[in-house]
């Protein structure tokens, strides 16, 4: 659907994208991770066509980008969002669907699909400033939306968000990527890249440090630690214990042990077995981990719900 | 696809729709033009009611005081003995009186005007004009100087008439006037609308709808647009004021010629020499040939060039400007400084060319294409030589053309710097870049 080849952005004396190349599969919810001013702006640009890049390519189906053509079947959301204050609401959803070159009956039509499922039918003669800001988060996805683009690309979609609405719009792009559009979800917040994404790269100072499935990677990453919790007090655990809580044990597996090993010492001491299960990190911990000694200081950490 | 239209519709009707449109498009001239109306109506109308009594010892001064008061009532009243002036004025009902003391020492008059309050200027000075002539005419004629001739120098003139080589008609007058207006009118049109465009701008950016936007349309389709669509705006604001001015005119002049018709006829009635001026000198039909000697077949084509070339060339700078400022307006003034210097510049340059429009100053300002849409217009209506109008109109396209790549460059780039303060020096080094 879209693949990106050894992008590069230059800003003065600084790489704001350095020649990273990825591919997104069509239909798939894409995480694109990295901590703030790791360049995840300065490649959404590039992806949808608004700066053009110093070296490098993209291809949008396989064909090379073309802002003419291929503008109209992508949707983007940036972080640095607004609306006209004094419009109204349909009226702006009107012209922004118009400039995403949809013939006017066309566009209301969508309006009011999207007004009823949204439940936001009376709002159309209010005045985009008198909204709310998670109403005006709400009508900007909808214009976000409103041409049924291809490729949705959303940068940092939640910011600001109560969990209602936020529910409210995931709800909205899990349906979305279902039916076929290929989302790119740009955001610092890992936890909700957990919630959501199937793929993700991440970006750090510009350059791709990590890419692959949320599984995958979290596979990669592993430190072959298990979770046990048991009833029993359990004093000599022949296994090297990372953390212990309560009746919770994290177990460290060193070479040449297996997780079987844990279940059958357990066994053979007739110990209750509550729970066991292999610990993944999260990818809070992760990213955490692989941008430890370059930007990650300025990156602020959000502990993984 | 080509969305500039999109772009310029809203734009214009954004615009128009507000209720300040309204205001300052129809309702603010209306009202101004109702308050002259009602100045000039009530000038016109109401005949002073100050009467003037004249004692006139001298008995030679009267009478063509008489034929010559217009706007005030003049009678003639005598003293009775020991009455005091107080006395006569309520005896009379005189609000002045005017009394001319025959020749104390010979051959000097004098006079004295009294009154309750003091004298309205009008008043002293319509007195004292009378007084003069005619003191000067019995003058001459005592000195035996014929009445006719001393009426007729009176009314001699020698008539100044100005013309080109080809003989063609020229009139300093008119041509200051319609010089001025035009450059003045082109100043105005790019101050207004070209801070329309850069305030524009300015909110787009503040609001982050920008990056919204050209998410959808290329950056250069959005300043175009916004440029057209506030240039329209500005059209529409003209157009109406014209029209405004057309129809309000008509209805003056409906509502006001009987009046001013019939004090006409009064004035002639009671002077007849009045007519017979009117009628040879004819103030208006003259007018009305100068302005129809103007060039207007250069003029006005020339115009609109100008207006338009002009108007682009500054709202797409002005535009530029619009994109490098961030939420702080002072940031803006300074940034503005660089494209307001130029028409300022330009003005007073038009000020100067209006005295001598060929000078080299001018004949520079007139072809320099950041001064020349309103120096050129200035120049305009004296007949300034084909090849300095064409070399100054090419200029002009082909630094509109210019600006407006400038400015789409740093539009460009100034639309999506956030919390950014922005120098003239990096906008070089991105130009030199692009």
């Amino acid at each position: 659907m879209l693949r990106i080849h050894q992008l590069v952005k230059n800003y003065y004396q600084q790489k704001a994208v350095d020649q990273v190349s990825f591919e997104v599969r069509k239909g798939s919810i894409f995480g694109l991770l990295g901590p703030n001013g790791a360049g995840k702006s300065s490649l959404l640009r590039m992806i949808t066509g608004i700066t053009l890049p110093d070296e490098g390519e993209v291809y949008f189906n396989n064909e090379l980008f073309d802002a003419a053509t291929h503008m109209q079947q992508i949707g983007y959301m940036p972080e640095e969002r607004g609306l006209y204050k004094k419009m109204k609401v349909r009226e702006h959803l009107v012209y922004l669907g118009q400039l995403k070159g949809l013939s006017k009956v066309l566009v209301n039509e969508h309006i009011d699909y999207w007004f009823e499922r949204l439940d936001m039918q009376s709002w159309s003669n209010k005045k985009v400033e008198d909204l709310s800001k998670g109403m005006s988060q709400k009508l900007q996805f909808v214009a976000t939306v409103l041409h049924k683009p291809q490729l949705l690309i959303l940068d940092e979609p939640f910011s600001g968000l109560d969990p209602v609405n936020a529910k409210i719009i995931k709800d909205e792009i899990f349906h979305l990527a279902e039916s076929g559009t290929t989302i790119i979800f740009s955001t610092h917040r890992m936890e909700q890249v957990e919630e959501v994404c199937e793929d993700i790269v991440l970006l750090d100072n510009g350059r791709l440090i990590l890419e692959g499935s949320v599984h995958e990677i979290k596979q990669q990453f592993k430190k072959n630690q298990f979770a046990l919790a048991t009833t029993n007090e359990v004093l000599d655990l022949p296994f090297e214990v990372v953390s212990h809580e309560q009746n919770m044990y994290i177990l460290q597996l060193n070479e040449g042990q297996h997780s079987r090993d844990i279940l059958s010492f357990m066994l053979k001491h007739q110990l209750e077995v509550l729970h066991f299960s292999e610990v993944l990190p999260s990818l809070n911990q992760i990213f955490i981990s692989l941008v430890k000694n370059s930007a990650a200081r300025q990156f602020q950490t959000t502990k993984a719900s | 696809m080509n969305k500039i239209p999109v772009i310029i519709r809203r734009e214009y009707l954004s615009r128009v729709k507000k209720k300040s449109f309204l205001i300052t498009t129809i309702l603010l001239p209306l009202g101004l033009f109702l308050l002259v109306a009602l100045v000039a109506f009530v000038t016109i109308s109401s005949k002073s009611d100050t009467t003037i009594g004249v004692i006139d010892e001298s008995k030679s001064y009267f009478g063509e005081m008489r034929q010559n008061a217009s706007s005030f009532s003049l009678k003639e009243v005598s003293l009775n003995d020991d009455e005091s002036i107080e006395a006569l004025a309520a005896r009379t009902g005189c609000d002045i009186v005017f009394q001319i003391f025959s020749s104390q020492v010979p051959n000097i008059d004098s006079v004295k005007a009294m009154s309750a309050s003091s004298i309205s200027l009008s008043a002293q000075e319509f007195l004292n004009d009378e007084i003069q002539t005619i003191y000067r005419k019995k003058l001459l004629s005592e000195a035996g100087i014929d009445k006719v001739l001393v009426d007729s120098l009176e009314n001699a003139n020698v008539p100044f008439i100005s013309k080109s080589f080809e003989e063609k008609e020229t009139n300093t007058g008119t041509a200051v006037a319609l010089g001025y207006g035009m450059g003045f009118l082109m100043y105005m049109v790019i101050f207004i609308y070209g801070v329309g465009v850069m305030r524009g701008v300015m909110e787009e950016k503040t609001n982050r709808i920008a990056e919204v936007i050209i998410s959808s349309v290329r950056p250069f389709e959005l300043m175009m647009g916004k440029i057209i669509g506030i240039g329209l705006v500005g059209l529409t604001q003209f157009l109406i004021w014209g029209i405004l001015l057309f129809v309000l005119q008509t209805v003056l002049g409906i509502v006001l010629m009987p009046a001013m018709a019939g004090g006409m006829q009064d004035a002639i009635a009671s002077n007849p020499e009045l007519g017979q001026i009117a009628a040879e000198e004819n103030v208006a039909s003259e007018l009305l040939n100068q302005i129809a000697s103007q060039n207007w077949l250069l003029i006005i084509p020339t115009f609109f060039l100008y207006f338009i070339g002009g108007y682009f060339l500054y709202a797409a700078l002005f535009a530029a400007v619009g994109s490098l400022v961030n939420e702080d307006p002072q940031d803006a003034q300074q940034m503005t400084l660089p494209v307001t210097l130029p028409i300022i510049l330009a003005f007073i340059i038009l000020a100067s060319s209006l005295d001598d429009p060929n000078s080299s100053l001018a004949v520079f300002g007139s072809i320099f294409p950041l001064t020349s849409p309103i120096v050129m217009l200035g120049r305009l209506p004296y007949d300034p030589p084909v090849w300095q109008i064409l070399l100054s109109i090419i200029l002009l396209i082909a630094s509109f053309i210019f600006t407006t790549w400038v400015s789409a460059k740093i539009y460009r780039i100034g639309i999506l710097l956030y919390g950014k303060k922005v120098g003239w020096k990096e906008v070089f080094k991105w130009l030199k870049k692009a």
